[in-house]
């Protein structure tokens, strides 16, 4: 053959050649470029580094035409009408790890009409706030701490108000759910508890997280189940009759079955105590899991697509401060209040903080966990591209503090844009700035006496344990003020006082910046005329008479921003009634 | 309207995927749900009576988007299904990669009771059968008569192992990738053994045993047969040879490396010696004996999850003096744990080989490393013909993960000057 005659291919090569031959396929070259761009398109901003919004899901598809919060007040009355009691609902927690541990993240990664989204800059606002960008009271959130101070006696004794299990607890049944082991009780007093033991070698280290979280939780405004941090004895504990009989043709709950419970709870000290949490059953009937995904198609007043409720978006931010990494639908409990015979609502509650703080179910957390989804192909991506030389943060942060009823929990160095749950939340990634502005602003209506009373309530036996606690939950809510506040102008409870537009610096409230400047501008939304110039004011405190002298003018729109701050502003809409203006509309980092 | 319509046209490409990712759910939520059940109570400590026999399915990633899906059966705790996957081997995992992509269906069993050794061994026996579409099967069986905590052992190991495709292109270091052809061998084995030292870096072993390999023109073309004439003297090709075979293996080593969970060594090193001493039973007068020496070592790059892991690896088979050539396919050759990974399975066989390993292992996630590696090989017909003109290279990188601290799985893409090969494996491995 002659060597410079083409070599005989195979019929599809030669079909190729012509149709790359007449330009009717693109080259190799072309295609890699295409897959190039596409994968630089997408991964690359979550190779850089976190972004404020997260990846853009299809939130808008469920919204209702109308929306039924009350826009002046601050009600969402999702109570009513009663609705027939729903069907119960179980996810699968398996299914739910694939789902969020690997399948949506990967999902995330490729988004690629997010990253067309967030280009072209749409919107995401969270669905359910009122006219001041405030979340209204429902079955999901009660506005306390960041509204009216809870009493730091109200905190320490928690939503039921400083109820304990009476001894003897006579066991009903083993707990069925969850990693810790535990059983269900009543006591004395008739009151049904959950008991969940403390793992061995750590007492009090999943107990106290969880009484600690959950108090701040509720002081928050999230409904949450009455936990206290329990000490008991063998002798406190007494089987039911009928459980040790076989309960509904199981297995008799005997002796030894309890004793195999209570060993996997720890080894008890000498003294012959068990460190374990109690939780008091919620009101109601139980009927599921919170599903992030959807709404309840049983319920009627489950308006809002549940990531595009604030409260739960913001609750990335608690989340954060409280160091709660396994936050997810399972972490949460819908029951069923009735209240005409079979009619009733459903009320939300979040619950099972045993995941929170330095804690883990089987002893401290892991040293990654909080930092880095349980699959996280950004990090991965990251390590692999830096050949493993890039230094996490979570390697970085003092974590291990070395006291058992902790267990790693960082006080210094946290940035609260490093947090991550283990498994990516639907209404976490919702996050928009106003969002987590309105969750650094409830996070920093913690006062340090409000934290440390929710610390007391866990009652630690370690002195260390209690000072540490306080100390870092302090440090982190600073921390998550500092840079939240930096990042959305904390201009906040605007209302008009003697003609004046008056508001509070938040971040000059809690003694982190100094008084300043703020700048103003203002325009007419309706009547005449364009508005005033921008306007610097040296305190929170606008003569609004001044600042629109023409009486014809009844409506005006202001920018407030912080003076040489790159702070996204707060925009405050006012209208006159009557001749005195009033605040109607409020929106932060607009 | 303009989330949804941007969404709209990707949710349609997307749609296969999607429906993918649901039965993968919903395949996850079944089997762990069943597992959950069969183990009990989840979370530390004393665990509620397993069931005598539990199945647990295993996927394995397979080239060319196929699936290698079998059936693992442990006998015991299922919580034990490392163990008992490191004792019985499981024969899928364990196959020439090269030779054998295809689908497995491979079941292994082991006795795996509470009492362990330091090591974490379990006491008792393993049996391993497995069998794929390309019709390779293997069967091994061990057992062990004292206990495996104890400071000296005793046991035997059965084998039979059927390879239809197996690869040969000549022997020696200037044979070509053009004369690639195929043969069949057949082998049963037997084995008895004295061990002496009961940790897995620190032992000493003893054993004889007899070896039948049968040969014959394999499944594909060209056979052995065909491509290779009398001319080129193929020794003992198309026949078979039945040996006896005595000597000792040992082993010595410090390993260690733990980060979070599971992690491969990170420091320390290995040294790992055999040698045999063959002599036919058959009458063909072969005789020779087999040295085989390794020495690994594993270096920090300032953390353990910075590896940088070096291997050096040399095997030989040397005649006697009145011993006719050896039989080709009893030659050291490039496969398995001494494959040339930018080269086919078996291209290089020779008396002589030799193998030197770079790789830069870095941690990437829970158990998931990432490798990027040189090699060097060569065969040679003997040590002083060993030359470095012709040493053949090897460069890629791929992935490793880490079943256990010694068993894992590993996907190497390597290029050479004979084009890029991927290996994909299972098992104990560098």
């Amino acid at each position: 053959m002659d060597p410079k005659e083409p070599r005989p291919t195979s019929a599809s090569a030669r079909s190729s050649d012509r149709r790359r031959a007449a330009g009717r396929e693109w080259p190799p070259a072309a295609w890699f470029a295409l897959v190039c761009a596409l994968l630089g398109l997408t991964i690359g901003p979550r190779l850089i580094g976190p972004r404020l919004i997260g990846p853009r899901l299809a939130v808008a598809d469920d919204m209702p035409a109308a929306r039924p919060v009350d826009p002046e007040t601050f009600v969402d009355h999702d109570a009513h009408p009663p609705i027939p009691e729903p069907a119960p609902y179980e996810a699968n927690l398996y299914r739910y790890y694939v789902r969020y541990g690997f399948v949506q993240p990967l999902a995330d990664a490729l988004d690629l009409p997010g990253a067309i989204l967030d280009l072209a800059g749409a919107e995401n606002e969270a669905a359910n706030v009122n006219q001041f960008d405030e979340v209204p009271n429902s079955s999901w959130f009660t506005n306390r701490n960041h509204f009216r101070a809870v009493p730091v006696e109200e905190i320490r004794n928690g939503p039921g108000n400083c109820r304990r299990p009476l001894p003897p607890w006579i066991i009903k049944s083993a707990k069925a759910s969850g990693v810790n082991p535990g059983f269900n009780i009543e006591d004395a007093a008739g009151e049904r508890w959950v008991i969940k033991l403390d793992p061995p070698g750590y007492p009090q280290i999943g107990s106290g997280a969880e009484v600690v979280a959950s108090r701040l939780l509720h002081a928050a405004g999230y409904h949450v189940p009455h936990d206290v941090a329990v000490v008991f004895g063998h002798d406190d504990l007494v089987i039911d009759p009928e459980l040790a009989a076989g309960k509904e043709g199981a297995d008799p709950f005997t002796q030894e079955e309890l004793d195999r419970i209570l060993d996997r709870g720890g080894v008890p000290p000498e003294d012959g105590r068990y460190f374990a949490l109690a939780s008091l059953f919620l009101p109601g009937k139980p009927i599921g899991h919170t599903e992030m995904a959807h709404r309840r198609a049983d319920d009627p007043n489950d308006w809002y697509s549940h990531r595009r409720r604030r409260e739960l978006r913001g609750l990335a931010i608690l989340s954060a401060w409280l160091n709660s990494w396994d936050v997810k639908d399972h972490q949460s409990l819908e029951m069923f209040e009735a209240r005409y015979d079979t009619l009733g609502s459903i009320r939300h509650y979040l619950l099972d903080f045993g995941a929170t703080l330095g804690a883990a179910a089987e002893g401290p957390k892991r040293l990654r966990t909080a930092y880095e989804f349980a699959f996280d192909p950004g990090w991965i991506g990251r390590r692999w591209v830096t050949l493993g030389f890039i230094e996490e943060p979570w390697r970085s942060a003092p974590q291990e503090t070395g006291i058992p009823s902790v267990g790693n929990f960082a006080a210094e160095e946290f940035d609260p844009d490093d947090f991550r749950p283990t498994l990516p939340h639907l209404a976490f990634q919702e996050l928009s700035a106003a969002d987590g502005y309105w969750g650094a602003k409830v996070v920093a209506s913690f006062s340090d006496a409000q934290i440390a009373a929710a610390v007391e309530a866990a009652a630690y036996e370690d002195p260390r344990a209690s000072t540490y606690i306080t100390d870092a939950l302090v440090k982190r809510r600073d921390a998550i003020a500092r840079v939240w506040f930096d990042r959305v102008a904390p201009l906040d409870f605007l209302q008009v006082m003697d003609g004046s537009l008056v508001f509070n610096d938040l971040e000059v409230d809690l003694g982190l910046a100094a008084p300043r400047s703020y700048e103003v501008r203002a325009a007419a939304v309706t009547g005449t005329g364009a508005g005033p110039e921008p306007l610097v004011i040296s305190s929170a405190g606008l003569d609004l008479t001044a600042l629109a002298p023409d009486p014809e003018l009844d409506a005006l729109q202001l920018v407030i921003s912080i003076a040489g701050s790159e702070a996204l502003p707060t925009v405050v809409e006012l209208r006159k009634h009557g001749g005195l203006w009033r605040v109607v509309r409020v929106r932060h980092a607009a | 309207m303009s989330e949804s319509a941007v969404r709209f046209p990707f949710r349609v490409i997307a749609f296969p995927f999607r429906l993918a990712g649901l039965g993968a759910e919903y395949a996850a939520g079944a089997m762990a749900t069943r597992r959950t059940r069969q183990r009990g109570f989840p979370g530390p400590g004393p665990q509620s009576a397993p069931p005598p026999l539990a199945w647990l399915p295993y996927f394995d990633w397979a080239e060319r988007a196929r699936f290698r899906v079998g059936l693992h059966i442990t006998h015991g705790r299922s919580a034990d299904r490392p163990q008992a996957t490191a004792e019985a081997a499981l024969a899928g995992g364990k196959a020439d990669w090269q030779v054998e992509r295809d689908r497995h269906l491979a079941a292994s069993a082991a006795r795996t009771g509470d009492d362990r050794s330091p090591a974490g061994r379990p006491v008792g026996s393993a049996v391993d059968v497995s069998w794929s579409y390309s019709d390779h099967r293997r069967g091994t069986a061990e057992i062990e008569i004292l206990a495996r905590d104890s400071a000296i052992g005793i046991g035997g190991e059965a084998a039979y192992v059927y390879r239809p495709n197996l690869l040969f292109f000549g022997i020696g270091p200037e044979t070509s990738s053009d004369r690639r052809s195929i043969y069949l061998a057949e082998e049963g084995r037997g084995d008895l053994f004295l061990r002496i030292g009961s940790q897995p870096l620190m032992g000493l072993r003893l054993g004889a045993g007899i070896s039948h390999i049968a040969v014959r023109g394999g499944a594909g073309v060209p056979s052995i047969e065909e491509e290779f004439t009398p001319t080129d003297q193929v020794p003992f090709m198309g026949q078979s040879t039945t040996v006896v075979r005595y000597g000792a293996s040992a082993v010595l080593g410090r390993v260690h490396g733990r980060l979070e969970r599971t992690q491969p060594a990170s420091r320390g090193f290995e040294v790992r010696g055999e040698g045999w001493l063959y002599e036919d039973l058959d009458g063909s007068a072969l005789e020779w004996t087999e040295w085989k020496g390794e020495a690994r070592a594993y270096v920090p790059v300032f953390a353990d999850r910075r590896v940088l892991a070096l291997r050096g690896l040399y095997a030989s088979a040397n005649p006697g003096a009145d011993s006719p050539a050896l039989p080709f396919y009893r030659l050291p050759e490039s496969a398995g744990d001494l494959l040339f990974r930018a080269f086919e399975s078996g291209r290089f066989r020779d008396r002589q080989l030799v193998l030197g390993d770079i790789e830069y292992r870095w941690w990437l996630w829970e158990w998931l490393w990432a490798v990027g590696f040189a090699q060097l090989g060569w065969v040679a017909p003997s040590s002083d013909a060993l030359r470095f003109d012709q040493v053949r290279e090897s460069y890629g990188g791929g992935i490793r993960a880490a079943v256990t601290s010694t068993l894992l799985y590993r996907l190497d893409i390597a290029h050479g000057s004979e084009g890029t090969q991927t290996d994909f494996r299972f098992g104990a491995q560098f």
